[in-house]
């Protein structure tokens, strides 16, 4: 929802992340592969995103400002609710990512706000366009 | 947030009836100039929206499908709304428009949900992002 302001490098390495977020419970859910797509065509214009290297370690500090980190906290949180379900391996991968931006407590609640309002919001748009 | 999901000629139609939003309270807010330029970066690579002829009719028979129609529902809502303010004027252009495209009160209903979710989601990163 918020690529626009990510740079190309920044945008690679994000959808790198997400796949991680998206494979880390062990359940490729629908809903997350759609936002994946729906990102991708948001940086790209095109509607597929392909598969990435899962097991490729990102380098964070490719996220050198507060607002690419912010931006990738809420993209990854989006990711792990958007199914409606927060599980705890998805809670701990994006933990780990937050931890390692060095975002503030009260920066990673807004974020989890973020998160909530964007996934119901695609939720009800989702159930409307079934 | 869903604009990848029409065609060419349709978000063409579409920034047209963004814009006649955007003026329909006569007051052009800064949140919906942002939205409107994230809705055409997402749609172009391009990062500011040209100022289209907001008198032009506009031929809403190019929305042929249920779920375009619903698309332009939600994100003229989500204009509507994304600077706080839900202005009489722009409460009947969004009425109008959405009763044109014969979308049913109960779709209404659930757009408008959509698109205080999808606008607080905007707001709250928007507070974030320095």
């Amino acid at each position: 929802m918020f690529l626009k302001l990510l740079n190309q490098e920044q945008r690679d390495a994000l959808f790198v992340l997400a796949q991680q977020m998206i494979v880390a419970d062990g359940i490729v859910a629908e809903q997350e592969m759609n936002y994946l797509d729906r990102l991708f065509w948001e940086s790209s214009g095109y509607g597929q995103a392909p598969m990435s290297d899962l097991d490729r370690d990102v380098d964070l500090s490719v996220f050198a400002d507060t607002n690419a980190k912010l931006i990738v906290g809420a993209e990854l949180l989006i990711i792990a609710v958007v199914d409606g379900e927060y599980h705890p391996a998805e809670a701990a991968f994006a933990n780990k990512v937050i931890e390692q931006f060095n975002l503030t407590r009260k920066q990673h609640e807004e974020l989890c706000r973020v998160a909530e309002q964007a996934a119901a919001a695609l939720g009800a748009m989702q159930g409307l366009l079934d | 947030m869903f604009i990848q999901l029409l065609d060419k000629d349709e978000r063409a139609a579409f920034f047209d009836l963004a814009q006649q939003m955007i003026v329909a309270d006569g007051i052009v807010a800064e949140q919906e100039m942002a939205y409107l330029d994230r809705l055409y970066w997402e749609s172009s690579g391009f990062t500011q929206a040209p100022i289209a002829d907001v008198h032009r009719e506009v031929d809403l028979t190019v929305f042929a499908s249920e779920r375009s129609r619903l698309v332009v529902g939600a994100e003229l809502l989500i204009i509507a709304v994304v600077d706080g303010e839900y202005h009489a004027a722009e409460a009947e252009f969004a009425n109008r428009i959405i009763h044109d495209l014969g979308i049913t009160l109960e779709q209404h209903e659930t757009l408008c949900r959509v698109a205080e979710d999808a606008a607080n989601a905007l707001v709250t990163m928007r507070s974030l992002i320095t």
